[in-house]
């Protein structure tokens, strides 16, 4: 390959970029109406769903494929963080970003080419860091999502001492909605509200009971304090059970468990803090051999 | 102009990559301004500072002046050594490892108030056992504060303040998940039969309390080690840094522009490995409550 020239026309590039967005965006249902949508997740939350693609049948044969495909998952990400982008629109800045640093690594090259030099830089990295600006966005995304989720969760598990004192005196859905809303984090309050139940869950969802829709929302979120939650008002709803026993337990059950939790991770922190610790060793002799580097330098030379 | 068909496919790309962002756009891509984004990290940090004073037990003004005033303290201190990277580092250096060598004692006297705090409450039920209303207990508290509680229940020997609006002020000093536990609970079932607010304090507060303080027990116990040894490592580099610069030789090579970058990529490497470190297990997260917002709702509602 002469240097400064790709190794093949541009347009076929263009032409191969453009169908394989085509193809991720044809693979995301982006074709798909949304109500068709809608009904698909209604039905797969409800175990109704039985249409299922070639990846979720393999999927659920094959573990680590399953989690793959949830990891990968851009939409439910999206709506895990908070974000009000659709899932093409995200696919849509990706590219914009990849596109971008593409651009400008290939510009660098073309200003070196026209001052007579060669390349700084070889079209295999251009690409290589237009994939990484690719990955970095879906970190980002992922990381949001995970931290939005860890919010929520400990929201909802301290919500449930408030949730013991409130009820029965109010109903359990109004009742988690002040707590929520009396937090100084807003994520709670945010998928608690019914607009947002909605775009989560479809339209239908605010006619449904109360805990079927924190069931569903719980199951889809993978926030499994509220799924614990809509137990328990079923159990009260359909079994009568005394709702200030049931949720004073709930609460103390809910403070235990996350002892237990803490204290495990507390117990592998301090392990992993010692050979952490060790690593301070490498700046240390990066100065010393510095030091004794600059002696030696010095002693050559006078 | 010489033709270069690099230049002609980098502006391609270019316009490729901005029609494609104009799309993502229009195609709904929800766009965060500067001001928003940077209230995102402000906000948090700001409490974190407030927190750090609380815990020291000192005002807010305090401890922005001993930040100031250890910056300064560095830069003077740094000026002799004649080492530009260092004149400039070290003021840095002192703004980020001030908070992290005072964290530990802040933490430490939290602990202590919480303890404080779950005591506290079990003498309020003994108290409330005894037939005693827990209006008078409570303005009896701030009147006669237990140990290590003095500032905290203070507003409740106020009587200017309704008792719910005293026990908002409490949690509002206090600033810590425990009081603001005990406030949610106190607003919400303080006008209730004084059987059911002994059964709420008595068999689903407390244990809740004791489990948190279990926790940040926990928590503080591996902080402190963690903190330890990292204190321990950056004594020992500190001693045989300056150590080295007594070498006139050693000093010149840091002072050259190679050695200044040999200087940034220990700075760099340290700061990794004590990011690494704090990454493996903080304190247990815990929600912040508004509970003025909790009390006017509560209000509004008719509950209270």
């Amino acid at each position: 390959m002469i240097p400064g020239q790709l190794p093949v026309a541009p347009a076929w590039l263009a032409l191969a970029a453009g169908g394989l967005y085509l193809a991720v965006l044809w693979r995301l249902d982006a074709y798909t109406p949304r109500d068709v949508r809608h009904f698909e997740r209604l039905a797969a939350l409800r175990g109704l769903g039985n249409a299922q693609g070639l990846g979720q049948r393999v999927g659920r044969r094959l573990g680590i494929l399953r989690r793959l495909r949830e990891e990968l998952d851009i939409r439910l990400l999206l709506v895990i963080s908070g974000a009000t982008t659709t899932a093409e629109a995200w696919l849509m800045g990706t590219a914009a970003a990849a596109v971008a640093a593409l651009a400008l690594l290939v510009g660098l090259d073309a200003l070196a080419a026209l001052a007579g030099g060669p390349p700084p830089v070889p079209a295999w990295i251009s690409l290589v860091a237009a994939g990484l600006v690719v990955a970095a966005r879906y970190m980002a995304l992922r990381t949001r999502a995970q931290r939005r989720q860890e919010r929520i969760q400990v929201g909802l598990m301290d919500s449930l001492l408030g949730l013991a004192v409130l009820v029965p005196g109010m109903p359990s859905d109004d009742a988690l909605a002040l707590l929520s809303r009396a937090q100084l984090d807003r994520d709670l309050a945010d998928v608690l509200r019914l607009e947002e139940v909605e775009r989560v869950l479809g339209p239908t969802s605010a006619l449904r009971a109360t805990h079927e829709r924190y069931w569903a929302l719980g199951r889809l979120m993978r926030l499994p304090a509220l799924q614990e939650l809509s137990l328990v008002i079923r159990a009260i709803d359909a079994e009568g059970l005394n709702p200030r026993e049931e949720y004073q337990a709930l609460a103390r059950v809910s403070a235990t468990n996350r002892l237990a939790h803490n204290r495990m991770r507390a117990a592998r922190a301090k392990t992993l803090s010692a050979a952490a610790i060790a690593l301070l060793l490498v700046p240390l002799l990066i100065m010393v051999g510095g030091g004794v580097a600059f002696a030696f330098l010095s002693g050559f030379a006078g | 102009m010489p033709h270069s068909p690099l230049l002609t496919y980098a502006l391609y790309t270019s316009f490729l990559a901005a029609g494609i962002a104009l799309a993502a756009v229009v195609g709904g891509t929800e766009v965060v301004s500067l001001a928003r984004r940077t209230s995102r990290w402000v906000k948090p940090m700001v409490e974190r500072e407030k927190a750090l004073a609380a815990g020291l037990g000192i005002s807010d003004r305090q401890w922005l002046v001993l930040r100031i005033g250890t910056v300064l303290a560095a830069f003077l201190l740094a000026w002799p050594v004649q080492i530009p990277l260092l004149t400039l580092g070290a003021p840095m250096l002192a703004a980020i490892v001030v908070p992290y060598l005072f964290s530990g004692r802040a933490a430490a006297r939290r602990v202590k108030r919480e303890r404080a705090l779950v005591d506290w409450v079990r003498t309020v039920v003994a108290r409330m056992r005894r037939n005693q209303g827990i209006d008078v207990i409570l303005r009896d508290s701030g009147a006669h504060p237990p140990f290590g509680l003095e500032y905290e229940l203070a507003p409740l020997a106020d009587t200017s303040l309704l008792l719910d609006q005293a026990i908002v002020q409490v949690v509002t000093r206090a600033r810590i998940p425990e009081a603001e536990m005990l406030g949610l609970t106190l607003i919400a079932s303080r006008t209730r039969r004084q059987e059911d607010l002994i059964h709420v304090l008595d068999a689903v507060l407390l244990p809740v309390l004791e489990a948190k303080l279990e926790e940040q027990l926990d928590a503080l116990e591996a902080m402190t080690q963690k903190r330890s040894q990292a204190v321990a490592m950056s004594a020992i580099m500190l001693v045989l840094f300056f150590a080295l610069i007594r070498v006139d030789s050693i000093r010149r090579g840091f002072a050259s522009v190679g050695g200044q970058l040999l200087l940034v990529l220990v700075a760099v490497t340290f700061a990794l490995v004590l990011w690494i470190v704090s990454r493996i297990y903080g304190v247990p997260m815990s929600t912040r409550w508004d509970l003025e917002t909790y009390r006017r709702e509560l209000r509004a509602a008719g509950t209270v």
